[in-house]
């Protein structure tokens, strides 16, 4: 797997492992969700530096990486935990362009310019590289899926639906969503490591919160539900992506326009699904 | 009924909840017994779900004390105290949209015995609920969102009950009820409360419940008057 076809499955990939977390946050915490491509890629830097100064091995380091992505959305979720509405959606973005704004200034993660050869899974060997690939996103959605279909899922689910009810008959609600940000931390730090690894080079810019609009625009589409309609939704958008820097030729001006018919179109989704449909009154 | 040696299970002393200037519970005091039925009324906005707030932990920006079973339990958050047996419903009924009622029955009794294996084990859509009221059988394979608003209400007691509760919190159990369904909470709550458990009922009707109370109280102006004595 070389070139440009690379580069595609690279950024399917890792936008549908970022997706896949997302749709697990949302389902079992809430909708704002602007942290987890900072926990991304805190766990990048992570695998990168445990493996370059580190000297651990490439499996090891992987599951160092995932470790740190997991402890990190146990602590944002904790942190997020209190907190609805307006001031959750700020805390969250903040919290992502914080994490971001600290892979630029740390002096150990090569500040703004970054990190160039990172250890990648199979390094120049196509046959590899697509293994590891197809095995990711495999497991990725396997995972996700499992989550879903599981009573513990269905239990996140219906805490986040409705949290009072839940407290009303005990349900340990705390715990339920720090498991739900620990997961969706590992599974965003997959993404963020897979990224980095088969790219073999990180720049914090890759883990600013604008880089979810992919990714969010995947779950948006597939109204945060099934781990495989994410991940349909996700290629689909990649693929429209490279259709229209390729139909555009000149890829500096075709890239954000294809960004900005998809976020149009997600928006107009959005908006016309939420408009039709029925608005419940929900008080006390 | 209750006994004369009934013992207390929860006891609010001195509660006082303030929103904004006016109080809306004024030192108020309530001493709940096991196996009784106290009911309580008032007018809307004189407090009687921010009393079942502050008894049930959802509402913890009170002063005064909680009791339950001598223990003070102001530290305690709702899903705690409803571990400890301390269970209550809503006005607007809370249920869950993909659970069907006996997943909400089973929710409720896997509430009071935390672990989840066994639930597993007993794989959930076949459980027996002993203690689910008579009527409810026929709602079983539906969803929770697939119920009506007095449907919702009935499973929203059930799943209360079903938890095995130690104290039974009812907001305004019988309200947006027909006849029929009205009848089955009643009776519930009978069963209940001959079982030992402590129900304290919030209705603004008291048609069905003022008869077989063991207790009733009226909140007026944030304090607490027995209606008996009225």
């Amino acid at each position: 797997m070389v070139g440009f076809t690379a580069y595609v499955m690279q950024m399917a990939v890792g936008g549908a492992l970022i997706a896949l977390a997302l749709s697990v946050y949302i389902d079992g915490i809430g909708y704002t969700v602007f942290h987890l491509i900072g926990i991304s890629g805190f766990a990048a830097y992570a695998y990168t530096l445990l493996t370059l100064s580190g000297n651990w091995s490439v499996s090891a380091a992987l599951a160092g990486g995932i470790l740190v992505g997991a402890i990190a959305g146990w602590l944002c979720s904790e942190c997020l935990r209190p907190l609805r509405g307006d001031g959750l959606t700020l805390a969250s973005f903040g919290i992502g362009v914080g994490l971001f704004e600290l892979l630029r200034f740390i002096p150990l993660t090569g500040g703004v310019f970054g990190i160039a050869g990172v250890p990648q899974f199979g390094v120049g060997e196509p046959i590899p590289t697509l293994i590891v690939t197809v095995v990711f996103l495999i497991v990725g959605a396997v995972v996700a899926t499992f989550w879903r279909r599981s009573l513990g899922g269905a239990i996140v689910r219906s805490i986040r639906q409705d949290e009072w009810a839940a407290l009303s008959i005990g349900a340990r609600v705390e715990g339920h969503q720090r498991f739900t940000g620990a997961f969706a931390g590992a599974l965003a730090a997959a993404g963020g490591i897979y990224s980095g690894a088969t790219t073999g080079f990180i720049e914090p810019r890759d883990f600013q919160p604008t880089n979810l609009l992919i990714p969010l625009a995947a779950t948006i589409l597939a109204c945060g539900k099934t781990p495989l309609g994410v991940l349909g939704s996700l290629f689909a958008i990649v693929f429209f992506f490279q259709a229209v820097r390729f139909i555009g030729q000149d890829p500096t001006t075709a890239g954000p326009v294809s960004e900005i018919i998809v976020a149009v179109l997600v928006a107009a989704i959005l908006v016309i699904v939420r408009v039709r449909k029925q608005v419940m009154p929900h008080g006390q | 009924m209750a006994s004369n040696s009934a013992v207390p299970v929860l006891h609010a002393e001195s509660l006082s909840r303030h929103f904004g200037p006016g109080a809306v519970l004024d030192r108020v005091s309530l001493c709940l017994l096991e196996g009784t039925l106290t009911l309580l009324t008032g007018r809307n906005g004189s407090g009687k779900t921010t009393l079942v707030n502050c008894l049930a932990g959802f509402d913890r920006s009170y002063s005064g004390r909680v009791y339950f079973g001598g223990e003070s339990i102001d530290s305690a958050g709702p899903s705690k105290r409803a571990r400890l047996g301390i269970v209550r419903t809503f006005q607007y009924p809370h249920l869950f949209d993909e659970f069907t009622v006996r997943d909400h029955l089973s929710l409720g009794r896997l509430a009071s015995v935390p672990a989840l294996s066994s639930y597993f084990q007993q794989q959930w859509q076949q459980t027996e609920i002993q203690s689910t009221p008579k009527g409810v059988e026929d709602l079983y394979a539906r969803r929770g969102d697939e119920l009506s608003f007095g449907e919702m209400k009935l499973v929203n007691t059930a799943r209360a009950i079903a938890t095995k509760p130690r104290v039974l919190l009812l907001d305004e159990p019988l309200a947006s009820l027909d006849g029929e369904r009205r009848a089955i909470v009643v009776n519930a709550i009978l069963r209940i409360r001959d079982a030992g458990c402590s129900v304290l009922a919030v209705e603004h009707d008291l048609q069905d419940l003022l008869p077989i109370a063991d207790a009733a109280f009226e909140l007026t102006d944030g304090k607490m008057n027995d209606l008996r004595s009225k």
